[in-house]
């Protein structure tokens, strides 16, 4: 664990240092409070003043605790500010941004906020709170342990009797704890998504008068919690019990046999007050175990999920990287498939000429997007290859790339900050006037100018405070502004106004101008006008999909195969009325 | 566990009514506590009695008598306290579970609009997370507290009682450290306490957004803005820690340095060395100090804490407090009797505002006959959601009224309205459950047969064959079995399922290939057949039939007629129909 701990400090040997002040610290209250012994001799002897030099040793040695816990304390907190919160987050940012999309599902968001600012934040906390208490939870009685010895032996092998039903005890309960420390999450991940399902569900539910703890999924998913979090606390309450039961025991045995070997004349009266002091010290120490248990255990749990998400390959970069000549693009005989077991493609060949327009159309499912997210390296193809002006997109630079291609997406998320600072993200050096001209190409300045604030309006989270066909505006911009040669362009499928549907596709087509596009098309005018169209197959039967038909729009629709079939549907779904 | 009726009580003012069904174990907790605490001081009063004992030569009975006198303090105090902390997390337990509970049951009173102005995570929040941070409030207030006031308060007052003026010396000594201490570090995590939420909070939005956005972040190269935002928030973040770290970190690192009990005992026993010197106390009564001294400052420091924590969970509590505290539809004991046809709709003069002041839907008058089509149409943003929310009583109107069956929503119980239409929106409402479980909450006593009908009906039945278990197979996250446009034929089986008179929908369907398109379109005009349609119209040719079409722009209905009417008018629609099949004969001739 501290090996794994260790890799968030900018230096190695930092944490080794930390321990190495929390033991000496720890050592030296054993040492004072050995050093009791000897001044309650003189203290409670005839002549109390006899005891001003062993006082001295007392208080040098409590002093010198005092200063290198001090110290070691003051470099904790320093260190887990800065070293632990501040690495892990940067960490966790630069890894997450370099993952493949395939990484990202519904679920990451929650993953990867809970690691930079939960799991950050319980690790912060490991140097300067929870080590100290572990280390003088344990070095400090063993230190007494050994100077009880050297006094009384026999008061000696009490303390060291109790080392092994610790040690025993501890594993008993670090390993109770994990188990409960993991399965929490996926109990309050149940209730989470039934509280949300039963929010979207509300008419529905009411109209059967099901609604609240009547509908039986969320009344289930919170009894469940309930019980899961009553097991937890059962967990956690045993071995509470137990390490309580074992203090008491240890100090009763303590002052018992102590009082017998004074009575027996084996000990003097103040080396057994000291030791029965040392021994009332102690039994706390021993009760609090379960919680260091419990909070090494979390820190682990911390580490795991801060790892699974820093330790995920990112998509390698090229050593030498080669420059492409030209902007067609060449898919080869490509296999992929998100998953081991799950074929998407299987040697999958297509082309888009440089400046032409090119079509995927196709089943939903079928693959046109990852086919345009494969071509901008969101992911590596598993076999065959996907080249850009003749060159594999894994040997071109990943900034060159980038910067070769604009995508315009159908679920387009803004930021939330201005309109004008989400347009001028594609190219954060552009100047006014290119960020006004792409704005009113797009179309944009129309929205823009029924805004309160103009282009500095803020456009909420995730830009929701436009509508669907305004956030898309935003994305045309973008693309204008960067005026890159590629355009990936995934076109958006719920139906929009009419308005805006006939003003986005005009705005479209002056985007694709001159560039080369791929494009999924939704709309048979954009398909119409496309140079080329590839038809994809569904994945019946779970199969991967395959080009079924190739060549000009005009073509296809004159023949009779799929294509013509789907345009036929086309016009059936224009046509439709709801009555 | 039986939850009280709405209408029974008021919805609590503060935590502190928030907790009310916890206050008597928390009491008995505490208290429990406090003893088992107390005890904790005896084996320290037999340590010195014994010593006291054995150099006055009291008889061995005596001295045995001290031992076991510690020892049963000891079991006691274990006794008292395990089951106090035990107690209190249960209590609490039972606390979050009936809160839980209470919220829950809240929601189906809320209005639904309620739901439209808050994103699911902040519901989810209240109900989940919320509820958890009053854990601390429960277990922290009445449990540690009692426990660390017994220690202090007797282990003080003993020694106050054996020497008031050593006693006295230390804890002016203690407290003059902790103040010095404590005090720049507190003042300081006012002041920058502000700041580090502020940084916590920008850190977790733009960590969201990065995740969200990560395709525009992949689209633009991680060096460009949105990397950047995360990047300066981190940096910041880091900063502002670092800063709070150096205001307190120090006060705080040195006191828990002082703390370690062999320091406090070095301490302790000089004074008191001092003390015996100047002949002001007896050397015994120097050891009991030294033996009850240290559990002090722990306790003073853990009081400190404790208090953090409470204030902490307080401010947690509020969204809790929010929820409960929301405003509720008001709706009838009984169910009205209508006296209409129950699938009439009539909006009359209908005004609305989200905001007080900007009205977002003006003097609208509109009447969906029974069995006729009602299209909105215009602008996004001019209404037309609203409007269809409205009926369904999203919202209450702020002026006018919409009656269902010639009878006044707001008179009508949640019940009877909601059964009386069905709400096919974009937004895919699925359970995790089976698939004849989600479609079977239209009728949940439909049997097996009725649900494939509704399926059939719903042309969703082929494919929910092919699914892994059929009809059996579970719906939800991560399983992801159903397409978007598949998600949204089997809500339309489940309004079969329910055969409400009047249907709402949305057109704007999440299809994505026009062949899935077109099965959406048979589905809704088979479950359109027979009721009221009020639909939400994105592409005009689909209304063309409509029997009445009414343009809804700026919160006001501009026109109302069939298709042919308003073409002749040569108005707003005329010009959208116009916009429109450019668009389309662009297509055709292409």
């Amino acid at each position: 664990m501290l090996r794994r701990f260790n890799t968030f400090f900018d230096r190695p040997s930092t944490i080794y240092l930390l321990i190495a002040g929390y033991v000496v610290a720890a050592v030296l209250q054993g040492i004072a409070f050995s050093a009791f012994i000897g001044f309650l001799r003189a203290f409670l002897g005839p002549d109390p003043s006899r005891a001003w030099g062993p006082m001295w040793v007392l208080i040098g040695f409590g002093a010198a605790s005092f200063v290198v816990q001090a110290a070691t304390l003051i470099r904790a907190n320093r260190v887990s500010a800065y070293d632990v919160c501040g690495n892990a987050v940067a960490r966790i940012g630069s890894r997450v941004v370099r993952l493949p999309l395939g990484w990202f599902d519904s679920g990451s968001v929650g993953r990867v906020s809970s690691a930079i600012s939960t799991e950050t934040d319980n690790l912060s906390h490991l140097a300067p709170v929870v080590l100290p208490q572990f280390i003088s939870g344990i070095v400090t009685p063993l230190t007494v342990m050994v100077v009880t010895f050297c006094y009384e032996w026999r008061l000696g092998l009490i303390m060291a009797l109790v080392v092994p039903v610790v040690v025993l005890l501890w594993n008993w309960a670090s390993r109770l704890l994990m188990t409960e420390h993991q399965e929490a999450p996926a109990i309050a991940a149940r209730t989470a998504s039934a509280t949300i399902e039963h929010a979207h569900l509300q008419p529905v539910l009411r109209a059967q008068g099901i609604s609240g703890t009547a509908w039986p999924p969320l009344a289930k998913a919170l009894d469940d919690e309930n019980r899961g979090l009553d097991a937890i606390m059962t967990a956690q309450g045993r071995p509470a019990i137990a390490f309580g039961l074992l203090g008491q025991a240890f100090f009763a045995a303590v002052l018992a046999a102590g009082l017998g070997v004074v009575l027996g004349g084996g000990l003097d009266v103040a080396a057994f007050v000291a030791i029965g002091v040392m021994a009332a010290r102690f039994t706390t120490p021993i009760s609090q175990s379960v919680f260091y248990a419990a909070a090494l255990q979390q820190d682990m749990v911390s580490l795991d999920t801060i790892e699974q998400i820093v330790q995920t390959p990112a998509l390698p970069e090229p050593a030498h990287p080669r420059h492409p000549s030209g902007t067609g693009i060449v898919l080869d005989d490509v296999g992929f498939g998100y998953e081991a077991d799950d074929t998407l493609f299987e040697h999958l060949s297509l082309r888009a000429d440089e400046g032409r327009i090119t079509a995927l159309v196709g089943p939903s499912g079928c693959g046109k997007s990852t086919i345009v997210k494969l071509i901008a390296r969101f992911w590596d193809v598993g076999s065959g290859s996907i080249s850009v002006g003749g060159v594999d997109v894994r040997r071109i630079d990943s900034a060159e790339l980038m910067g070769m291609v604009s995508m315009v997406f159908q679920d387009v998320y803004l930021f939330d900050t201005t309109i004008a600072e989400n347009v001028r993200l594609s190219r954060p050096d552009a100047s006014e006037a290119e960020l006004a001209a792409a704005i009113s190409r797009a179309g944009l300045d129309a929205v823009v100018a029924a805004l309160p604030d103009g282009l500095d309006t803020r456009v909420g989270e995730g830009g929701l405070r436009l509508s669907g066909g305004e956030r898309q505006r935003v994305s045309i911009a973008r693309a204008f502004l960067k005026d890159s040669p590629i355009l990936l362009l995934d076109e958006i499928t719920s139906a929009l106004d009419a308005e805006n549907e006939s003003a986005i596709t005009q705005t479209l087509a002056e985007l694709a101008a001159g560039r080369t596009v791929v494009v999924i098309a939704h709309r048979l005018s954009t398909i119409m006008n496309a140079d080329q169209v590839y038809v994809l197959s569904g994945r019946e039967h779970g199969g991967p999909t395959r080009i079924v038909e190739q060549g000009s729009p005009a073509e296809l629709a004159a023949g009779d195969g799929m294509f013509a079939a789907l345009v036929q549907d086309f016009w059936r779904t224009a046509r439709w009325s709801v009555r | 566990m039986s939850t009280p009726p709405p209408a029974a009580g008021r919805p609590p003012k503060n935590v502190w009514e928030l907790t009310a069904g916890a206050h008597r174990s928390m009491l008995l907790g505490g208290l429990a506590a406090f003893i088992g605490s107390a005890l904790k001081i005896v084996p320290y009063i037999g340590l010195v009695e014994i010593a006291r004992g054995l150099w006055s030569g009291a008889p061995r009975a005596h001295l045995w008598g001290w031992v076991v006198a510690s020892a049963a303090a000891m079991v006691v105090h274990g006794v008292a306290y395990t089951g106090a902390v035990g107690a209190n997390h249960r209590t609490e337990a039972a606390l979050r579970y009936e809160l839980r509970l209470r919220l829950v049951d809240k929601l189906k009173h809320v209005p639904l609009g309620w739901f439209n102005d808050r994103s699911s995570g902040v519901v989810r929040k209240a109900i989940t997370s919320d509820t958890s941070s009053i854990h601390s409030l429960v277990t922290h207030l009445s449990g540690d507290l009692a426990n660390t006031l017994g220690v202090v308060v007797v282990g003080f007052g003993y020694l106050l009682w054996l020497d008031a003026r050593l006693a006295g010396a230390l804890i002016a000594g203690w407290l003059l450290l902790l103040a010095l201490c404590m005090l720049p570090s507190l003042r300081a995590m006012g002041r920058s306490f502000e700041d580090y939420s502020a940084a916590e909070r920008e850190l977790a939005a733009v960590t969201v957004e990065m995740v969200d956005g990560i395709k525009e972040v992949k689209n633009f190269g991680m060096t460009a803005t949105v990397f950047g935002r995360f990047d300066a928030a981190r940096r910041r973040h880091a900063d502002v820690s670092m800063e709070w770290m150096n205001s307190s970190g120090i006060g705080v690192a040195i006191v828990g340095a002082a703390m370690q009990p062999a320091t406090i005992l070095a301490l302790t026993t000089g004074i008191g060395y001092w003390f015996v010197r100047m002949g002001w106390t007896q050397p015994l009564t120097v050891l009991a100090f030294a033996l009850v001294w240290v559990g002090i400052p722990e306790g003073l420091m853990a009081l400190v804490q404790i208090f953090q924590q409470v204030y902490a969970a307080a401010e947690a509590a509020r969204s809790t407090l929010d929820v409960l505290s929301a405003e509720e539809l008001p709706e009838p004991a009984a169910p009205a009797v209508y006296t209409a046809d129950r699938s009439l709709i009539e909006l009359e003069h209908v005004s609305f505002s989200y905001e007080p002041g900007t009205p977002v839907i003006k003097d609208v008058s509109l009447t969906c006959r029974p069995g006729t089509v009602t299209a909105l149409v215009g602008p996004s943003g001019g209404g037309k959601s609203t409007l269809a929310k409205l009926i369904a009583r999203f919202w209450d109107v702020d002026s006018g009224r919409i009656k269902i069956g010639g009878v006044d929503v707001r008179d009508q119980t949640n019940q009877q309205l909601m059964s009386s239409m069905s709400l096919v929106f974009q937004e895919i409402m699925t359970a995790t459950d089976t698939v004849a479980q989600n479609i079977a909450l239209g009728r949940p006593d439909a049997t097996r047969d009725e649900i494939v009908e509704a399926a059939r009906a719903a042309h969703i039945h082929e494919r929910i064959m092919t699914l892994p278990d059929g009809y059996d197979t579970m719906l939800g996250e991560g399983a992801g079995f159903l397409s978007g446009g598949e998600a949204q034929r089997l809500t339309i089986a489940r309004a079969f399922l329910a055969a409400p008179p009047i249907l709402i929908l949305d057109e704007a369907t999440a299809q994505a290939d026009a062949h899935s398109e077109l099965e959406i379109q048979r589905a809704i005009t088979a479950l359109a057949r027979g009721r009221t349609v009020v639909m939400i119209a994105h592409r005009l040719s689909t209304i063309r039939s409509a029997d009445q079409i009414a343009v809804v722009d700026g919160g006001r209905v501009a026109e109302v007629g069939t298709h042919d009417q308003l073409l002749a008018a040569g108005g707003q629609y005329a010009e959208l129909w116009a916009a429109q099949n450019q668009t389309m004969t662009g297509a055709r001739h292409a």
